[in-house]
């Protein structure tokens, strides 16, 4: 068995755990490792080719080595944008969480459109909020606009309490 | 090496590639996963280099390995936080729930099926035509046209050029998706990259490191003309070195909207552009390479474009611009210097 057959049979095998991992999991992040050990699959069974393609003074053919390294590069990037938007998707869940029913300034009545209580816990909490608080107060007039602040005012409103997190965090990651 | 003991190698690199990518699909914590999926990619480096091709060996390690798994570690750390934020006000029970894997049954019917996937790509490897079609002796043959010694270095920055080109575009157009994906109220802001809890072996390597990288970049840039090497694992290089540094409170990014940091990501696709247009005037068409200027005109390109990935390469993995988290995440890990 040559190199070139083995390690394309391995990369077969590489190909089918990361299908199975990117349809097993629900976790975005568990996902976005199994899409990269499957583009690694699909990378090596690449390279395995190439090395078929050898000739005297070349280990291997150069072109689909390249097309390789290309690849690489544009599936990080491909990964770096995922993981910005499961990210982002993250940190708006976030804000669900205390801003919704289960906030502690939340009140009893929710109405449809929440972002007046939203505004007023905004400028109640802020220390730093002032200003994105009296922005937000005097847009509430339009309601179209809601959805747009709803996240933005969010964003300010979590971050206080996200800095108090981030140290607990920390320490049960390292503790794993 | 004797034929026996290298078959034994590869045999090895392979059973334990195919043990680490099980490894991490399938073992529970996210932190076990990644670092398996991170070893998975330094042994893939191994097996590039078995098949001869060690300049893909160099950027799977450096970009594949390195900074894809910093990049998902500090996702995972994130999300951590996030998670035990929710579960300490009780919001996490439900997406808890939701979160339980499918049933046994189905996850017994796509293993098979994957497992038939993975079947029928090794019967198609197996049924591949002999002897290989290849492209390796037109390659050689024209390669003395560039200048350049290294084969993979031409057909990247030569015959295959407009890859390259549309590659480097298709960065900056990840770049700019990643920065859309910031909240208004941080757009236009600095990002930054999450720094790291143990700060004090991170400070030691983050002054230890760097300069021997950048020399290592440089020298990798050269000899990419004619060794193994290149603009793309010099520019991942640097930007591991940039990554190292910010992860350890030593620096800051600029923000977003400086125009020096614009500029310096699109410089490099930008000259690759105009060079490649040069070519329609002056020579026998779009991307080549005027006669006689080839190699001023290939030097040019990757030393732009290596500068151009490493800036790219290291805004990618430090995401958009979060104010609220910056600040807090900058301030909390500087001890008096």
């Amino acid at each position: 068995m040559t190199s070139a057959t083995l390690f394309s049979l391995c990369s077969a095998a590489l190909v089918g755990i990361g299908l199975f991992g990117l349809l097993l999991h629900q976790d975005p992040l568990r996902r976005i490792v199994a899409l990269n050990v499957l583009g690694a699959g699909t990378f090596l069974l690449f390279g395995a080719i190439a090395r078929r393609g050898a000739v005297d003074g070349l280990p291997s053919d150069p072109v689909p080595q390249a097309m390789v390294i290309t690849g690489v590069v544009v599936a990080f990037a491909g990964s770096a944008l995922a993981v910005s938007i499961v990210r982002r998707l993250a940190a708006l869940d976030a804000l669900d969480g205390p801003d919704g029913p289960d906030g502690p300034d939340a009140p009893s009545s929710i109405e449809p459109s929440d972002d007046a209580p939203r505004d007023a816990s905004a400028r109640g909490s802020g220390d730093s909020d002032g200003e994105v608080g009296g922005k937000s107060g005097a847009g509430s007039t339009g309601v179209d606009d809601a959805p747009r602040r709803g996240v933005n005012g969010g964003a300010f409103d979590g971050r206080p309490r996200r800095s108090s997190i981030e140290p607990d965090g920390r320490a049960s990651m390292e503790g794993r | 090496m004797i034929p026996a003991l290298e078959r034994a190698v590869e045999l090895a690199i392979g059973a334990m590639l195919v043990g680490l990518a099980l490894w991490s699909v399938l073992v529970r914590p996210r932190f076990a996963s990644i670092v398996g999926f991170v070893v998975f990619g330094l042994l893939l480096m191994l097996a590039w280099m078995r098949l001869g091709a060690p300049d893909v060996a160099m950027t799977e390690g450096a970009i594949g390995s390195g900074l894809a798994g910093f990049l998902l570690l500090s996702a995972a750390a994130r999300l951590r936080c996030s998670e035990i934020r929710r579960a300490r006000i009780g919001a996490g029970e439900p997406q808890r729930a939701r979160d339980r894997s499918p049933r046994r049954s189905s996850i017994v019917a796509l293993g098979v099926g994957c497992a038939a996937v993975a079947a029928a790509l090794a019967a198609a490897v197996a049924a591949l035509p002999h002897p290989a079609p290849s492209l390796a002796p037109a390659a050689l043959e024209r390669l003395p046209e560039l200048g350049i010694g290294n084969p993979v270095s031409g057909v990247l920055i030569g015959f295959r050029a407009l890859d390259t080109l549309v590659e480097k575009i298709v960065l900056v157009v990840a770049l700019v998706g990643v920065w859309g994906l910031a909240a208004e109220a941080s757009w236009r802001r600095a990002p930054s990259v999450d720094p790291s809890p143990e700060i004090e072996p991170i400070r030691f390597l983050a002054r230890a490191l760097p300069p021997v990288g950048i020399v290592l970049a440089i020298y990798l840039l050269w000899r990419g003309a004619t060794e193994p090497g290149g603009a793309f694992p010099a520019g991942a290089i640097l930007a591991a070195m940039a990554v190292l540094v910010l992860a350890a409170g030593l620096g800051r990014l600029p923000p977003t909207a400086a125009r020096s940091l614009r500029l310096a990501i699109c410089a490099g696709p930008l000259v690759f552009l105009g060079v490649g247009g040069l070519g329609m005037g002056v020579a026998r068409g779009f991307l080549d390479y005027p006669a006689g200027f080839e190699v001023l005109s290939i030097k040019l390109i990757e030393v732009l474009l290596t500068g151009s990935v490493a800036v790219v390469l290291l805004l990618l993995v430090a995401g958009p611009p979060e104010e609220a988290a910056s600040a807090n995440g900058m301030r909390r890990p500087e001890p008096p210097l």
